[in-house]
């Protein structure tokens, strides 16, 4: 066979069998994000009244928030972490059974958290903080025991110590934040509050979406890996940012968060330029309708810095809190991992599928199609909505926002469910 | 992966392929598929993974 003409790339594509993990481990947690995201969007008709005005605190509003951050981020992020860290790192996990652990913490846990804080019920509230933060500890301890022996990959591997950082500095701020609502550790919970929200949002789900962006934009478009000098430059930048960020946070500086969003444009612009790159030299010109969620998502990531180096300066006071996490949460991190999702999860069922003398299916007949274009056109509309029902302080508007996307959350079960239900019949 | 799927779409590729891989490419099954090709692992030397890819009919 010709030698191939990125090594990097075709290592990473090629080689996984001793370290594909069995699937019940991944589809757990993409199945856990799929449901918390319908219950998600459920939540935001629920607390339709009091997102406009939010400001960090208990409450429902806090409550949703965290289905969506824990229930479907954190979610998705391990269950793609586990399956594709040790291919990049080139080491298996070392057992599989802490990473069923992690599901098994996790999501009770953040049930549990959920529904403490909206109702504003200490024990339940702690109970679930303490399950969900060993849930998210464990993924991080067993994130960074593989990252420790990565023998390739150094993008990915940089990008993936940045988050498991974040990772364990979020946990350890949330359950001070959830201790401090119970015995008042605190003077003021704002900065704290803002820290753990820049180290979730941008730190660990941030880091990782960049870093994994280096693997699954080029094996879903079929490209190079764009250059490791290039993308750890961006790293860099990020890590920047992210330290400016946590530390003007925490001290109430604006100009110290400003400087974080600059820095954190650096690492966005010379990343989405990588990114473009790899777009242009793919092989598969046709990316079909995920690549839409992927790219307007994209466009959200900048948008959301600028925002909030508007509101760290007081030149966006408007509902600048609540707007800016819908771009950030939902503009980006969410039709990010939608987008990525609804590539992922065919693909994985097809690989899992396939067996000695038996062919895998085809990844486009383990796609429904029908409920993706309906969750697409929910979605869309869902966050427009809601943008414009915090904008105008409009209660019903972010309530019909929220059933719209409630009804896309549903359509995105109906495919998830429908993958599995293929590759279980094409497996026997 | 790339080389191979690059290989695959010249005209010239004839209806079987042998390739020499570090592992077994599971990643690239799907895309095999996709494509219009089988595969099936052969007999290969040590540390090595040798498939045979073979253009469906």
């Amino acid at each position: 066979m010709t030698r191939p003409a990125n090594p990097a790339a075709a290592n990473f594509l090629g080689g996984a069998k001793s370290r594909l993990l069995p699937s019940s481990i991944p589809f757990r947690f993409f199945g856990g994000a799929v449901f918390f995201h319908l219950a998600f969007w459920c939540g935001v008709v629920w607390a339709a009244a009091e997102i406009p005005n939010f400001v960090i605190g208990p409450g429902r509003v806090l409550a949703v928030l965290h289905l969506l951050t824990l229930g479907v981020f954190a979610a998705t992020a391990f269950g793609a972490a586990f399956q594709l860290l040790p291919v990049a790192t080139k080491q298996p996990l070392r057992a599989e059974w802490p990473a069923r652990l992690v599901a098994w913490l996790l999501f009770p846990g953040v049930a549990l958290f959920a529904a403490g804080i909206a109702e504003t019920l200490h024990v339940p509230a702690a109970i679930g903080g303490i399950l969900s933060a060993a849930g998210v500890m464990l993924a991080g301890a067993l994130l960074a025991d593989n990252l420790a022996r990565a023998r390739g990959m150094a993008s990915v591997v940089a990008h993936g110590w940045a988050a498991v950082a974040s990772l364990f500095a979020l946990a350890v701020l949330g359950f001070l934040l959830v201790v401090d609502q119970h015995h008042g550790l605190f003077a003021s919970r704002n900065g704290i509050g803002a820290t753990h929200a820049i180290l979730a949002v941008y730190g660990f789900m941030g880091m990782l979406a960049l870093g994994f962006s280096y693997v699954l934009v080029p094996m879903f478009g079929l490209a190079p890996a764009p250059p490791a000098r290039a993308a750890l430059a961006s790293c860099a930048l990020a890590v920047a940012g992210l330290v400016l960020g946590a530390g003007g946070a925490l001290l109430g500086e604006p100009a110290v968060l400003a400087a974080a969003a600059a820095a954190g444009l650096g690492a966005v612009a010379l990343h989405l330029r990588l990114m473009a790159g790899a777009m242009k030299a793919r092989m598969r010109k046709r990316l079909g309708p995920s690549f839409l969620l992927v790219r307007i998502a994209w466009a959200c990531l900048p948008a959301s810095l600028i925002l909030g180096a508007l509101m760290a300066l007081d030149l966006w006071p408007w509902r600048a809190p609540a707007l800016f996490g819908a771009v950030v949460l939902l503009g980006w991190l969410l039709t990010f991992v939608l987008g990525m999702l609804q590539r992922i999860v065919p693909f994985l069922a097809s690989m899992h599928a396939s067996g000695p003398g038996r062919a895998p299916p085809l990844v486009s007949n383990l796609t429904a199609e029908g409920p993706l274009a309906i969750h697409r056109y929910c979605h869309f509309a869902a966050v427009a909505g809601l943008m414009a029902g915090i904008a105008g302080d409009w209660p019903i508007v972010i309530q019909v926002s929220g059933a719209i996307g409630a009804a896309g959350a549903a359509a995105f079960v109906w495919f998830f469910v429908g993958a599995l239900v293929r590759m279980r019949n094409a497996a026997r | 992966m790339l080389a191979i799927l690059r290989l695959l779409e010249q005209p010239d590729c004839g209806p079987s392929v042998i390739v020499h891989h570090e592992r077994e490419p599971v990643f690239l099954y799907p895309e095999l598929a996709e494509r219009g090709w089988r595969h099936e692992i052969v007999d290969g030397d040590a540390g090595e993974v040798r498939l045979r890819l073979t253009r469906s009919a």
